[in-house]
């Protein structure tokens, strides 16, 4: 009970850390550029000209304000952006690709409690695509390893994991975003391959007043679920990003058992008939560069 | 700066919930559970003072009590496990209740937890009956895995 309190505390941490301080973040930049186009010299009016009816002189038409951004290049394929004094948006005339970024996450909480879960180790690595900044499928794969070990018992378990699924978005998806913070909620399905074997336990039955040291033999066996996942991933620094995930594990199915089950599942957590398990995950992100989008974004001025 | 003593606070009762020992709170035993019914509705029944001993053993695990389940311990170090049943009559005309239930099992261990250790797990390979009154029509071995679950049928018998 202990567990699924603190779990909730540090989801609760990171969206009181990480969420205000993403909006702050968004408005902060939108003002400082309406400050820079209202009250720095870097704006330069250039004058517009069209050919009078006969096309022999010039006629000054109108003027538009050009928010010059290091060397400007007044050349025909320059993309010119009308400023507005009153908002300081800039309008992108163009659609936004549809590959936005391969995301790679390592999580961090699970081999960090293995400090306080009984030993249980459990890493992960996901890889998930960004399209449109609004769908993430993702794939993860992780491995899980156990040993606990004492006078009246030795078990030793370990297996590998796999889920598949997809994240949506609903934070910051405009064209203008100048970070690329996401708060997204998806569905997973996850896969497991786990070995274990019991050795040297200590058993006792108190009605007939009997002990005995029995093992098992090495069992292995395959089991299923389903994922519901929350995360709130935040862009720290350039391609550098960190998040947080709250997931509910249920829907737990065997596809091959043994007579004796496995008290771990790799990727799921503690096994138990009709359970639901919570987990949470913190994560490291490193986003590929990706020239297309770099291009695509230098050019749209963000 | 109140930002910041929430964070302080958040983060210090999260380390120290999470370093709480949970305790065994698994059931510690695999128990044969027993059930009693109808052979005409398939109904569950009840048997009146009932008393139930295990073969060689000379406690007694039930004594005169009146229920329609049972939950029988096994052996560990034998592969058989014997219990005499006795009831009282279900009607005055008919006779008292009385036999022996037979379970022939494989035992291995099962681990809980490192908080809970191990608790024994039962392969049930068959069951007899064997009246020594007529009320026993039948058994039927309803489930074959006895694991640490509580209150879980295995073995139906039928009056």
């Amino acid at each position: 009970m202990s567990r699924y309190i603190s779990n909730i505390l540090l989801i609760l941490f990171s969206a009181v850390a990480v969420i205000p301080e993403a909006y702050a973040a968004e408005n902060q930049e939108d003002n400082a550029a309406v400050n820079t186009v209202a009250n720095t010299a870097e704006t330069k009016a250039i004058p517009v000209a069209s050919k009078s009816g006969d096309g022999s002189d010039l006629i000054l038409t109108d003027t538009i304000k050009v928010e010059s951004v290091g060397t400007v290049n007044l050349d025909s394929t320059m993309v010119i952006n009308h400023t507005d004094d009153a908002h300081g948006d800039a309008a992108i005339d163009r659609k936004q690709p549809v590959y936005q970024g391969t995301y790679i996450n390592l999580d961090l909480y699970n081999p960090l409690a293995t400090l306080w879960n009984g030993g249980r180790f459990e890493v992960m690595v996901s890889a998930d695509v960004s399209l449109w900044h609004r769908l993430f499928p993702v794939v993860e794969l992780g491995f899980m390893s156990m040993h606990p070990t004492n006078d009246a018992f030795d078990y030793k378990t370990y297996g590998v994991f796999a889920k598949a699924g997809a994240l949506y978005n609903f934070l910051n998806t405009k064209k203008e975003r100048k970070r690329d913070h996401i708060l997204a909620v998806g569905v997973r399905y996850g896969y497991s391959n786990v070995t274990y074997q019991t050795t040297n336990a200590s058993v006792s039955v108190d009605y007939f007043k009997e002990n005995a040291i029995m093992s098992s033999d090495k069992m292995v066996a395959n089991y299923g679920w389903v994922e519901f996942v929350a995360i709130c991933r935040v862009q720290v620094y350039k391609d550098f990003f960190m998040g947080i995930s709250g997931v509910l594990k249920a829907f737990q199915h065997t596809y091959k058992t043994c007579p004796v089950y496995p008290t771990y599942i790799p990727g799921f957590g503690k096994n138990s008939d009709g359970v639901l398990n919570f987990g949470i995950e913190y994560t490291v992100t490193y986003r590929i560069p990706s020239k297309k989008l770099r291009v695509f974004r230098e050019e749209s001025g963000l | 700066m109140i930002k910041r003593t929430l964070y302080c606070i958040i983060v210090i009762a999260a380390v120290v919930l999470t370093s709480c020992r949970e305790n065994c709170y698994s059931p510690s035993k695999s128990l044969l559970g027993v059930a009693f019914v109808d052979s005409l509705s398939n109904q569950a029944i009840n048997l009146n003072s009932l008393t139930v001993k295990a073969v060689g053993c000379d406690s007694v695990l039930y004594k005169k009590v009146t229920d329609k389940f049972v939950s029988l311990p096994l052996h560990i170090t034998s592969n058989e496990t014997d219990y005499k049943f006795a009831a009282a009559a279900f009607t005055e005309e008919s006779d008292s209740v009385k036999f022996t239930l037979k379970v022939y099992h494989t035992s291995a261990p099962q681990f809980v937890s490192p908080e809970c250790g191990c608790v024994p797990y039962y392969k049930v390979d068959s069951v007899i009956v064997e009246p020594e009154t007529r009320r026993v029509t039948g058994v039927e071995l309803y489930d074959d895995n006895v694991v640490n679950a509580e209150n879980s049928v295995h073995v139906k018998i039928y009056f």
